[in-house]
């Protein structure tokens, strides 16, 4: 099992989440939140509004996934979640060492 | 409760059971009809464990009704499919009722089925479903489960009479969802691997039908449609087969895929076809032969519930006849953009009336009204004969094939079997599927689209990026060769052997029948042979080598010729698919052109002597140069470079390598980058000191620094100097470029010194590259030729791609004594192809039988 983290831009979530969803990946928790990669400070349009602030809205995935899907899921974000412009985002494989489902106890694979 | 956790485990081994039997042996339709009988029980049980006691009354305070929707409610579950329920009540339902129903339901999430439920009022339920397109489509397809049958009898009639009320509002929510899926699923991706549910011509084809039926017409059954006379011609029988053919497919994709999975991948396609017995013979594959059925079924649906639209509507929202079109024969007139007959019907017509309609539209832009698409068909196929031998429709038929002006009209003509009707050749590659690594469509849509591109080419569309299409066009004498080869370029497809052997064959019969003449017959029968010629020779050999191009010149001869094969190869790689029409190959194919049209102007034979050839630039490399450097040192270095690189170079990059050379003073090695316009492909035109494994070391340095390369040549110089060129695919980062180049030539500056491991920083990448998502096998392969170029012996190479496959390959010919003075690459991702001119250090081609087998040997163990 691995934690796929991924970074987006907030008007993709849509796209990425339909593409996620469609390979089979049963829940996934997103966040709201805010940052800045190596082009700090730099400027980007969001909503119309032009930010010059160094931190930038984005939202913030996570879905945990079979090892066997990893490929296949940060394909899909990669090609859901790209513009080509600055601050498309970044996407992050963590091992998850246990997963847990709390109503039932079931554990691991049969917990996501 | 603790009787719901059994019955869990029960429901699982009876749904094994149930697919290990009958996914093989049932139709499609009855499978999906005994899979949603087990799942009624199931939640049946589940509600009475959970203490679930009916009440029979509408009144009372408790009443409600547990209710099936959508693909569920239809009876037509697939395995892996949302169970969609919903509970109606009168309001105020007791929250011990309600919590009876949670215990009740919680199973199902145990037994990992997707589930979809809602608690509503039954005023709630109607105003989501007004709200909400795709709510409402699922409960137009309601089926009461458990509770009070008849406190779901009041539901429906409250439900169908508030959609009676609706219907006109309701119908463009059906033309628009139709038209977004239609959006989402015209990719070429959608059709190597369509969804059988939403794509065009899926499941999803026959529910809107059905619901428009219920909807509009009453029908309970869609078959009840046949009452109206607009529909006698209806074929409910076929598409039935149709639907069963695709839930029974759908099933087993769920059933692998253990989830809903309604897009049949590849990988998918090919467990399938073997799990249903379609076996490979020599001419096509069984996975082949699965997507043959399947792409027949997929256009069955498409175009029986395109017709039914048109019906449909023309029945619902009868309009007004359009004011006629000036110049439009009398006998049609145009509805809503369709062209349809002006008064009678079809079958009491004369036949060619279908044709007339076919030019009609095709040459207005407009599609086909009702009618003329199953009556149309129908009419075709019952008299082919005379059809066939008619004067008149032969010269309709060349009208629309020579003057394509619409695809969907094309597309239209091939599905109700007129282009098969004066080519009966294309039924062999009808639905006919191409797994290779290009091809997206099936051959017959292909054979169209390439034919529509030639039609673009003709009206401009690609003016902006390559003007020379259509300056190569408007020089052509006979545009209608152009076109029959484009349409029947791979005619020759699904007989077992080579198309471009076969195709050829069968030309001289298709045009005798069209009734064009023997020139024409050579011309397009030579199309057609030679059809792939020029992509493999532009991206698989150096075209600086005069001979290649001779070569080229030599199997065309003709100016003509070769000015209609290479808008057909164009035509070809577009209509192919991404991968084939890369900027990239068509620059190549473009230049190709360019060189074997100037042998072909002066004469195959008339090639200039190489000594005087040599001589002339020599000088004028000089008098170039002369501003800028001295004399002497201008002339000491063209004394130091070979006569092969003068031949083989262009007066610009010699230009450039010269003063590159001259000004490089103590440094190890200088480069010039240029950005090449068409495609994002960098020219990177380098003077170094020579040494051995340059070549090698220069993949490493662009594999580390992710780039690609695509071509590359190196030239040695007598004083040491090396004088290289690459083309290479631009860095990976538009933002950052300066920043990769400049690191690029600061490891390569390393790399020169030997200060950089290469070999373990490309392992170490490889270690860090994720696996592929989704992989195709490839045939691996390694030829040594010595045939094709005088001086050189090539080694040609097929592979899966993969990270430092090159590098490894240029160290593996670098051990082995070897020089490499160009190579050429190209990387279609999943697979590598890829020439390198070899010499050995004596400056000789390999002819040693054991020198080549020992290194076919050691490139095949690195592949």
């Amino acid at each position: 099992m691995k934690k796929i983290e991924a970074i987006i831009k907030p008007f993709k979530l849509d796209e990425v989440k339909d593409a996620i969803l469609k390979l089979g990946v049963s829940g996934i928790t997103m966040t709201e939140v805010k940052g800045f990669g190596r082009q700090k400070g730099h400027k980007e349009i969001y909503r119309g509004a032009e930010y010059v602030v160094d931190f930038l809205p984005k939202i913030r995935l996570e879905v945990v996934v079979p090892v066997a899907l990893v490929p296949q899921v940060v394909e899909a974000i990669k090609e859901n979640a790209h513009t080509g412009e600055i601050g498309d985002g970044k996407i992050f494989v963590i091992p998850i060492e246990k997963a847990i489902r709390i109503r039932t106890g079931e554990e691991d694979l049969d917990a996501i | 409760m603790k009787g719901s956790r059994k019955r869990v485990p029960v429901f699982l081994s009876e749904r094994d059971a149930l697919a290990s039997k009958g996914l093989l042996s049932e139709t499609g339709l009855r499978f999906a009809h005994q899979y949603s009988d087990l799942m009624d029980q199931f939640i049946r049980d589940l509600f009475h464990l959970a203490g679930f006691r009916h009440t029979t009354g509408t009144d009372a305070e408790n009443v409600l009704a547990v209710v099936a929707l959508g693909g569920y409610g239809r009876r037509e579950l697939c395995l892996g499919s949302d169970v969609d329920l919903m509970v109606i009540h009168r309001g105020n339902l007791p929250s011990q009722t309600e919590e009876v129903i949670r215990h009740a339901l919680y199973p199902l999430w145990d037994a990992k089925l997707d589930v979809g439920y809602s608690i509503l009022t039954f005023r709630e339920c109607i105003r989501l479903a007004m709200g909400d397109f795709r709510m409402l489509t699922s409960l137009v397809d309601s089926r009461f489960l458990i509770g009070s049958r008849s406190f779901y009898r009041l539901y429906r009639e409250a439900f169908w009479s508030r959609m009676a009320r609706e219907k006109d509002s309701l119908l463009g929510k059906f033309l628009i969802s139709r038209r977004e899926r239609a959006d989402r699923n015209k990719g070429e991706g959608c059709f190597v691997e369509p969804d059988l549910k939403e794509g065009l011509g899926g499941l999803r084809d026959i529910h809107l039908m059905a619901w428009m039926a219920r909807i509009w017409f009453d029908c309970e059954r869609l078959g009840q449609m046949k009452r109206f006379a607009a529909f006698s011609h209806f074929e409910i029988r076929k598409l039935g087969i149709s639907r069963s053919f695709l839930l029974k497919i759908r099933n087993h994709l769920h059933w692998l895929a253990h989830r809903k999975e309604d897009s049949l991948r590849l990988s998918y396609q090919d467990q399938i076809s073997k799990i249903l017995g379609y076996e490979d013979e020599p001419r096509i594959s069984g996975p082949e032969k699965l997507m043959r059925d399947v792409y027949l079924h997929l256009n069955r649906i498409r175009y029986r519930h395109e017709e039914f639209q048109v019906k449909m509507l023309d029945m619902i929202d009868p309009v007004p006849v359009e004011p006629t079109q000036e110049d439009l024969p009398s006998e049609f007139s145009v509805l809503k953009g369709h062209i349809v007959l002006g008064e009678g019907v079809l079958s009491e017509k004369d036949p060619l009336v279908i044709f007339r309609g076919l030019k009609e539209a095709n040459e207005r832009g407009l599609f086909l009204g009702s009618g003329f698409i199953w009556e149309g068909k129908k009419i075709i196929s019952r008299k082919r004969k005379a059809l066939a031998q008619s004067t008149e429709g032969k010269a309709l038929f060349l009208d629309l094939i020579l003057k394509p002006q619409n695809p969907e009209i094309m597309r239209l003509a091939l599905e109700i079997g007129f282009i098969g009707l004066f080519i009966p050749e294309f039924k062999k590659i009808r639905n006919l599927p191409q797994f290779g690594f290009y091809h997206v469509m099936t051959v017959d849509l292909h054979s169209l689209r390439a034919l529509d591109v030639i039609n673009e080419i003709s009206k401009g569309v690609y003016d902006e990026k390559w003007p020379v299409f259509r300056a190569v066009f408007e020089e052509i004498e006979s545009p209608e060769r152009l076109f029959l080869a484009a349409l029947l370029h791979d005619i020759g497809k699904g007989y077992g052997e080579d198309h471009c052997v076969r195709g050829p064959q069968l030309i001289p019969k298709i045009l005798a029948r069209l009734g064009f003449g023997k020139a024409s017959v050579q011309a397009v029968s030579s199309l057609v042979r030679h059809h792939l010629l020029m992509p493999r020779v532009a991206q698989h050999r150096d075209l600086r080598d005069e001979k290649t191009c001779v070569q080229v010149g030599q199997a065309i001869q003709d100016r003509q010729l070769l000015k209609m094969l290479f808008l057909l190869t164009v035509a070809d790689s577009f209509a192919t698919g991404p991968m084939a029409r890369s900027d990239w190959k068509i620059m190549l194919l473009a230049e190709l052109f360019h060189k074997v049209q100037c042998i072909l102007e002066r004469g195959i034979l008339a090639s200039p002597d190489a000594t005087e050839k040599i001589e002339r630039k020599r000088v004028r490399i000089g008098e170039m140069l002369l501003q800028d450097f001295e004399e002497k040192a201008v002339h000491d270095l063209i004394d130091q470079v070979s006569s092969r690189y003068i031949l083989n170079t262009s007066l610009g990059d010699i230009a450039i390598h010269f003063s590159l050379a001259l000004n490089l003073g103590d440094r190890k090695h200088v480069w010039k980058l240029e950005k090449r316009k068409n495609a994002s492909v960098t020219r990177v035109i380098q003077v170094t000191h020579d040494k051995p494994g340059l070549f090698s070391k220069m993949a490493g340095i662009f594999t580390l620094n992710n780039m690609e390369i695509l071509s590359g040549s190196i030239f040695t110089l007598k004083n040491g100097l090396a004088f290289d060129t690459y083309e290479v695919t631009n860095p990976p980062d538009a933002y950052h470029e300066t920043e990769s180049w400049a690191k690029t030539q600061n490891d390569f500056q390393e790399a020169l010194d030997d200060h950089l491991s290469l070999d373990r920083l490309i392992q170490r990448k490889r270690d860090a590259k994720m696996p592929a998502a989704y992989g195709r096998q490839v045939r691996k392969k390694v030829v040594l030729n010595n045939e094709e170029s005088d001086f050189f012996t090539l080694i040609e190479i097929r592979s899966s791609a993969r990270l430092g496959l090159l590098y490894d390959l240029a160290c593996v010919i670098f051990a082995m004594d070897l020089d490499i003075r160009t190579a050429k690459v190209n990387s279609d991702g999943e697979k590598m192809t890829g020439v390198f001119y070899v010499r050995d250090s004596g400056g000789e081609k390999i002819y040693e039988p054991d020198v080549i087998e020992e290194a076919k040997g050691r490139l095949m163990a690195v592949l």
